[in-house]
């Protein structure tokens, strides 16, 4: 049970988002996306959801490739507002559930709870922490095989950052999903990682289990990624 | 749990049932004018223009309420990440949408009826109730219809569009390649008209129905007349096979061209 | 509250250490269970293979022990809390001296500095 990346390409224009990209996550693990704005975390994110599609090179989950239908078995939060303003907490919960058929209604009951959030809010009156914590609410209520976070922690206090760490901590299944967290705040992340993959300007420039880093080197994930950067830099 | 159709269903309800209302208050006020208006200036018949000013405008509901869905969900596009496929997206959309026009023509049909047998009984030329009945079931499917095939070209034209959102330097002409497709399907459909061979299909099947009204001017007074008219087969034929495709077409697009 | 953590030691160790500060200071009591992995992933914010990891370690070191079925323990076992001490006392002796050795200071000074600073807090 794996998703794989092979040699994928993705333009936009004459500009690469993504330059022959090889990856491969696996179940169990949580794995950190990390790399500055614009280095293609996002776009790493939508193709194996489905929602964009290589120019070349493949994608796919537990063997088959990525399609609009894979959306079946990944539970993807965006970074941009994901829900329509006009429904409240609780439309918008019925809403997702009734779309995937593997939406565990105990689990959304319970984070709504954790989360504090009103069932009868309305999107549009809800603050922004609020909003990320409904996101993460329909995202991790889903039994799903997969769950890509699209920088869950941008813009939020710290408070609400770590209720969301420790949500994502408890409800995640570990034995069965890969949870890969693309973001660009990595300090925040370091301990919820199995390992980094860095990413700059549309190329994986490294890949390392962030215990390795520290024990092996000496180094946290930022100091890493510090380090591998300059030394790109250098070069040029 | 609820099914999906009906989530979807319900979702697109929601997010245009203020639209929608806003089209029906709409309506009504124009309505209602027809008849102050026509009780004012003694012209019972003037309800008809309003019918037919009405009747002409639903025709833009079905696109114009697609158009307003859309947009809402074209701000991030994930609408689309889904497993329902885009057939059912889209279909739940056009169910959602044709029956809040069947509402609107419903709310015409009584007003056709109130004008022809009551308010305007002495202007309306009066029809048996299986004529009226006739008369009023032509117009209301050829207004579905209608407003269907238009839908259907909006969203072809939507899913264009939105396709070449993901070429940079086509993207600020997206417009132009929009308005010359349209051009070049009219010019098209234009020359079709005009080949000989294609004038004699049209008018090879016809179908009898009374469609044909007139108002005429008696004795300082507007009158309004029926009358029996024939509609072509071919086109029609043509028109639905044409609104499938544009609608396969889109689908396809949004599946596989209209990126997140 | 999550927990922050130095950037030059694995986390796993951090997690180690504060386990055996908490025995140490009786917060955790000897014979007691600890809380599962998921738990305590949850109470600091880190990954649960990291705790699994601290676990294991905690394990090797003879500090705690697993019972199939029921847990992770604390050993009872009375030499225990002295041994920890020891080892602590230790590492901390190892990272004064190794860090005053950095900034010159010899090992006459370090003496005197100390039984000064001790007096001052007296």
């Amino acid at each position: 049970m794996s998703i794989l990346m092979q040699d994928v390409r993705k333009k936009y224009g004459n500009d690469y988002a993504l330059k022959n990209v090889n990856l491969t996550f696996q179940k169990g693990k949580i794995y950190g996306l990390i790399g500055p704005n614009g280095s293609g975390k996002s776009t790493t994110l939508k193709l194996i959801t489905g929602l964009i599609f290589p120019d070349s090179g493949n994608v796919t989950l537990h063997g088959h490739t990525v399609t609009r239908k894979t959306s079946v078995d990944i539970a993807y939060l965006t970074e941009l507002d994901m829900f329509y303003d006009s429904f409240s907490v609780q439309e918008t919960i019925n809403y997702i559930a009734s779309q995937f058929s593997d939406f565990n209604r105990n689990k959304a009951e319970l984070l709504v709870k954790e989360m504090k959030l009103e069932n009868n809010k309305k999107i549009k009156s809800l603050s922004k922490g609020n909003r990320a914590r409904l996101k993460l609410v329909t995202t991790l209520a889903r039994d799903a095989d997969v769950i890509l976070l699209d920088e869950p922690f941008s813009g939020l206090d710290p408070m609400v950052r770590d209720q969301i760490v420790k949500s994502l901590l408890q409800y995640i299944d570990f034995d069965n999903q890969i949870l890969l967290i693309a973001t660009h705040e990595i300090n925040e992340i370091e301990p919820l990682l199995d390992e980094a993959i860095a990413l700059y300007y549309g190329e994986v420039i490294g890949q390392e289990k962030v215990e390795d880093l520290r024990e092996q080197k000496g180094l946290s994930v930022l100091q890493w990624f510090k380090q591998i950067i300059g030394t790109i830099e250098e070069d040029n | 749990m609820m099914n999906p159709i009906k989530g979807l269903l319900i979702k697109d309800y929601r997010i245009s049932r203020f639209h929608f209302l806003t089209w029906v208050v709409a309506i009504i006020v124009l309505l209602s004018f027809g008849v102050v208006f026509s009780a004012y200036t003694n012209q019972p018949a003037g309800t008809f223009f309003i019918f037919i000013l009405v009747g002409i405008s639903i025709v833009g509901i079905a696109p114009i309420m697609m158009l307003s869905l859309l947009t809402i969900e074209g701000k991030n596009q994930l609408w689309l990440y889904s497993p329902r496929s885009s057939y059912t997206l889209l279909l739940s959309k056009f169910a959602v949408i044709l029956t809040y026009q069947f509402i609107i023509q419903i709310l015409l049909t009584i007003y056709g009826a109130i004008s022809m047998y009551w308010f305007g009984k002495s202007v309306y030329q009066q029809l048996s109730t299986g004529m009226f009945i006739e008369l009023i079931a032509v117009i209301n499917i050829a207004l579905l219809l209608t407003g269907i095939y238009f839908t259907c070209w909006l969203i072809f034209y939507w899913s264009i569009y939105h396709s070449l959102k993901k070429y940079p330097k086509i993207r600020p002409f997206r417009w132009l390649v929009i308005i010359v497709l349209f051009f070049a399907y009219n010019l098209f459909e234009a020359f079709l008209i005009r080949l000989e061979i294609v004038k004699n299909f049209v008018s090879l099947y016809q179908l009898n129905i009374v469609s044909n009204t007139s108002l005429n001017y008696v004795d300082d007074e507007w009158n309004v007349l029926f009358d029996t008219a024939t509609i072509p087969i071919t086109p029609i034929i043509y028109y639905t096979l044409l609104a499938f495709l544009l609608f396969f077409a889109t689908s396809r697009f949004l599946e596989r061209k209209v990126e997140v | 509250m999550t927990t922050e953590f130095q950037s030059s030691k694995p986390i796993y160790m951090q997690i180690v250490d504060r386990i055996i500060i908490d025995i140490l200071q009786e917060k955790q009591i000897l014979g007691d269970k600890l809380p599962s992995v998921r738990e305590k992933a949850v109470q600091i914010g880190v990954n649960p293979n990291t705790i699994q990891r601290a676990y294991s370690e905690l394990e090797r070191m003879s500090v705690v022990e697993t019972r199939r079925g029921q847990g992770t323990f604390v050993i009872e076992n009375s030499h225990l809390l002295d041994e920890l001490r020891l080892s602590m006392q230790t590492e901390v002796i190892n990272e004064y001296v190794k860090k005053m050795k950095e900034i010159g200071i010899t090992k006459q000074q370090m003496i005197s500095e100390l039984q000064h600073y001790l007096k001052e807090e007296d």
